[in-house]
């Protein structure tokens, strides 16, 4: 086995309520309510792993706890020996969702990306509108650390890397009834942009962000128009400053996000795209408004290259 | 009707004796001093024209004369019956002005907020130095170029001379590198992020320059004055100054022969520039920026350009 595999993804709401519709409902994603410590918390199968949606104040999350994408659990039939034969530090050894066994890893030790290893938890999944994972987005500021952790240690194959730059070109023209036209352009100014590691975890990977260049101040406004990649910076760069480097958006693939972006606004959810722009790996992409679930969460969706890719979608 | 000569153009600065020195010393041009009430005002003749340079608080100047250009004075021998042949409204009635001749000034709501006066010429012989031949034209932040044309085309017959349309475009690009993806390039659609309609009129040996800034989907940025600058950043000027005082005369520039050695020498005299090199401005040519501190709060700039 290459590496490890995403087992869940714990997803922290502050209306849980409506992440369960919106993946249960809108994405269709086959349910089950796991018992955790004489309550449940509901799984939602989706590909070859699950995301688990809890409060975010729930107390089988470890503090810090605030909305947004908590931590992932990596399969592992020993846990706590997993963790030893990697040398990593074990926070926390219990019971959790189905009485698994799973260790928490010290967080300093994978570069702020909270991570646990459970006994594999086995939930069903369907095939729908999100047929899988494609990656967990982590905002980052050393992408080679992340390397050194996920990869040379734990054994996970990298599967890209990406350069994403947004670019401002400026042409000012005078035009005189008398003196005649002129046109100059200024030199292309870079406005922001991401460097990209994507590092496989099972049937999805994990999506490195680290801003390009840190000097570059992030935008003030996010969310109000549809995205870009200097506002993808501004994310990142934020988010980092604010809570360190982690885990910060799940993006889920779709065969066709031009039809899903749409129907999910049809049914009511805030969307920030409405069809999808260019995103990593050749993929198009669209986020959700994170205002749906209580704000916090992060969530968009992500069409795989296939034949092309966005080379095949022309943009006007 | 002659098309009217400039007979001088009002400049209120902080100081008119340091600014006077300044042109004196800085520009090689010759001063010569007016009586005008019980105050003392310099003039510096450039081109056919002149510069008279006010304390803020001179009476002849009426009540909240700010900083900056304050009026224009067109030369006539009889200067009464120039302002009733024009047909615009005067204020005030004829008054002693420079070296007691008779000025008259023109109501400034009918002149597109701009300060015009009729004058007994001030007879001053035509001036240049290596540095400045003379003004090129005299700045307006105006916010109806039509309405100015009809008033200083139509009524005080100055001749059209050109009108141009000045545009900042911005195009962005995203790029996504891939290792093993596809290369992808994607080019957000062109925007129009500053625009300005400039139209000249002459006046003597200048021209008014009407600028009329027609942006109308982006905000005016702040302003700044420690980079070179930009249509987009002429435009929100203009912007800003017609918010906070209304229309009216911005900032006067002199023809050089070479932008970038008078900046230089600007600069080695110890002013302040914003530019240090020209760049493209209207009427094809190179222009570059004073600091506006330079003559006590008056925004001066320098113009290279063949004439045609």
């Amino acid at each position: 086995m290459a590496g490890y595999a995403l087992n869940y993804l714990a997803l922290a709401a502050r209306d849980v309520e409506a992440a369960c519709r919106f993946l249960g409902d809108s994405l269709e994603l086959q349910r089950r309510d796991v018992p955790l410590e004489g309550r449940t918390i509901p799984f939602f199968g989706v590909g070859e792993s699950a995301v688990a949606i809890f409060d975010f104040d729930d107390p089988y999350l470890e503090e810090p706890r605030f909305p947004g994408v908590h931590h992932m659990a990596l399969g592992a039939t020993d846990p706590a020996g997993t963790a030893d034969k990697h040398g990593l530090t074990v926070t926390e050894e219990g019971i959790g969702p189905d009485g698994k066994r799973f260790v928490t890893i010290e967080p300093k030790e994978t570069v702020g990306i909270r991570t646990r290893f459970i006994e594999p938890l086995d939930i069903p999944s369907a095939d729908g509108p999100a047929h899988k994972i494609d990656h967990l987005g982590i905002a980052t500021d050393d992408n080679d650390a992340t390397v050194r952790v996920f990869t040379d240690n734990l054994g996970c194959p990298i599967d890209s890397t990406q350069t994403d730059v947004e670019i401002r070109n400026v042409t000012e023209s005078f035009i005189s009834d008398k003196y005649g036209a002129i046109y100059h352009s200024r030199p292309p100014e870079i406005l922001g942009g991401l460097r990209d590691v994507f590092i496989t975890i099972g049937d999805c990977e994990l999506e490195m962000l680290m801003d390009y260049d840190p000097t570059m101040k992030p935008k003030d406004q996010l969310g109000e128009e549809k995205g870009n990649t200097k506002g993808d910076q501004s994310a990142i760069a934020k988010f980092v400053a604010r809570r360190g480097p982690g885990l910060a958006h799940v993006s889920f693939a779709t065969r066709d996000i031009d039809a899903l972006l749409p129907k999910l606004a049809d049914d009511g959810w805030r969307m920030i795209d409405l069809e999808g722009r260019p995103g990593g790996r050749g993929s198009l992409i669209g986020f959700v408004h994170p205002s749906n679930f209580g704000g916090g969460l992060l969530i968009h969706f992500t069409e795989p290259q296939v034949d092309g890719g966005f080379a095949a979608k022309s943009f006007g | 009707m002659t098309a009217p000569d400039l007979a001088y153009v009002a400049l209120v600065v902080d100081e008119p004796e340091a600014s006077a020195a300044i042109f004196e010393k800085d520009f090689g041009l010759l001063r010569q001093n007016f009586t005008c009430g019980s105050l003392t005002v310099p003039a510096i003749a450039v081109g056919r024209s002149a510069l008279a340079l006010f304390q803020p608080d001179d009476p002849f100047l009426g009540p909240d004369a700010k900083k900056g250009v304050h009026h224009i004075a067109i030369a006539a021998a009889d200067p009464k019956a120039a302002a009733e042949d024009s047909g615009v409204a005067t204020v005030n009635g004829p008054a002693s002005g420079l070296g007691g001749r008779t000025s008259i000034e023109l109501a400034r709501d009918a002149t597109c907020g701009i300060g015009v006066r009729y004058t007994e010429s001030l007879g001053l012989a035509p001036a240049s130095s290596g540095l400045v031949e003379r003004i090129d034209h005299l700045g307006v932040a105006s916010a109806d170029n039509q309405a100015a044309r009809e008033v200083f085309i139509d009524k005080l017959g100055c001749v059209y001379e050109s009108q141009q349309t000045d545009s900042e475009v911005e195009t962005i690009s995203e790029n996504f590198t891939s290792d093993t993806y596809n290369y992808i390039y994607h080019t957000r659609p062109s925007q129009l992020i500053g625009s300005m309609r400039v139209t000249f009129i002459t006046v003597g040996d200048t021209e008014f320059e009407f600028i009329q800034d027609l942006t109308t989907n982006v905000q005016a940025d702040e302003a700044r004055h420690d980079a070179a600058g930009t249509t987009r950043g002429d435009r929100s000027a203009i912007a800003r100054y017609i918010a906070a005082r209304g229309q009216g005369l911005h900032h006067i520039a002199f023809k050089t022969p070479d932008v970038k050695e008078s900046l230089a020498k600007i600069k080695a005299a110890g002013n302040r520039t914003i530019d240090t090199v020209g760049r493209p401005g209207s009427r094809r040519a190179l222009i570059g920026f004073m600091h506006p501190t330079m003559i006590g709060g008056v925004l001066m700039h320098f113009v290279q350009r063949e004439e045609i």
